[in-house]
């Protein structure tokens, strides 16, 4: 929890970076055993696969903006109140620490997903969802007990080809120069985004079907 | 559908934000507040006079004075 209290009159975001970095070894700790956890439970899959079959996984933490824009995008109105600058705390968030398996092809993806289910049965899930109402990438939430009862820790397996589609999206909508800032998230872009995970989707059943035949 | 009548009555949406805002009318509708009301009862409050010179703000949890004041700034 933040050290200042609100009499200190600083400001909510000042409050949340401080704690960021105290908690900042604790997530990097969170991070690591989440990634070994995960690239050992699927390690068996990865010796598996044929050659036109992909596994691959990243981590990430959370940087320090990003936990504080995400933090405040919760709040109704996505903004702090600044008369209750010590009611907020990143520890709130679910995925300061974060891994990703990215698997080509889709019908790997359940494979995996299913391994690493029975290693983190009691995590949360939370879909990324689809158009459709289905399940684009299945994606869990919880704690590294060893580790931490403080950090969320959150991992997602992922279609390869949406997900690195998805690194450049990311860093172009969410992460925008000040100059795109409140023009890159606009509706459009966003239409566009749901068009090519449609057919990047579409791809990846075409090609298993080929591969199949 | 909300979002439809909403986008009809010159709305328009915050993606930073998550709120929907009309600088005409100087109303402002949170996300949360959307989703939790159904489309009659938004009708009318879309359709109702806005009171004073300042915004308004449809929040689930009315908003304190320092966020009025930052929405303010940022929607102008």
């Amino acid at each position: 929890m933040p050290r200042r209290t609100p009499e200190d009159r600083i400001k909510v975001e000042d409050l949340l970076r401080e704690e960021y970095f105290d908690i900042l070894p604790e997530i990097r700790r969170v991070v690591r055993q989440l990634e070994a956890q995960i690239r050992c439970h699927t390690l068996p899959i990865l010796q598996s696969l044929e050659v036109h079959e992909q596994l691959v996984v990243k981590s990430r933490l959370k940087d320090c903006e990003s936990a504080l824009k995400s933090l405040r995008r919760r709040q109704e109105g996505g903004t702090f109140d600044l008369e209750k600058p010590g009611g907020y705390t990143l520890t709130q968030l679910p995925d300061l620490a974060g891994v990703r398996i990215l698997v080509f092809p889709r019908s790997r993806l359940m494979e995996v997903d299913s391994a690493l289910r029975t290693l983190f049965a009691d995590w949360d899930f939370d879909p990324v969802p689809d158009d459709a109402g289905g399940v684009l990438a299945p994606k869990y939430n919880g704690f590294c007990d060893e580790i931490s009862r403080t950090v969320r820790a959150d991992y997602q397996v992922v279609p390869m080809l949406i997900g690195l589609f998805w690194e450049v999206e990311h860093s172009a909508l969410y992460k925008p120069a000040p100059a795109f800032k409140g023009k890159a998230d606009s509706e459009p872009l966003r239409k566009l985004n749901s068009d090519v995970v449609r057919v990047l989707t579409r791809f990846e059943s075409e090609f298993e079907e080929f591969i199949r035949a | 559908m909300k979002k439809d009548m909403l986008r009809e009555a010159d709305y328009r949406y915050n993606f930073d934000r998550d709120i929907y805002f009309n600088r005409g009318t100087k109303k402002a509708f949170s996300l949360e507040f959307v989703d939790d009301r159904d489309e009659k009862e938004l009708a009318e409050l879309i359709a109702a006079n806005s009171t004073g010179n300042g915004w308004t703000f449809y929040f689930n949890s009315g908003p304190s004075e320092s966020v009025k004041r930052e929405l303010e700034s940022v929607l102008g």
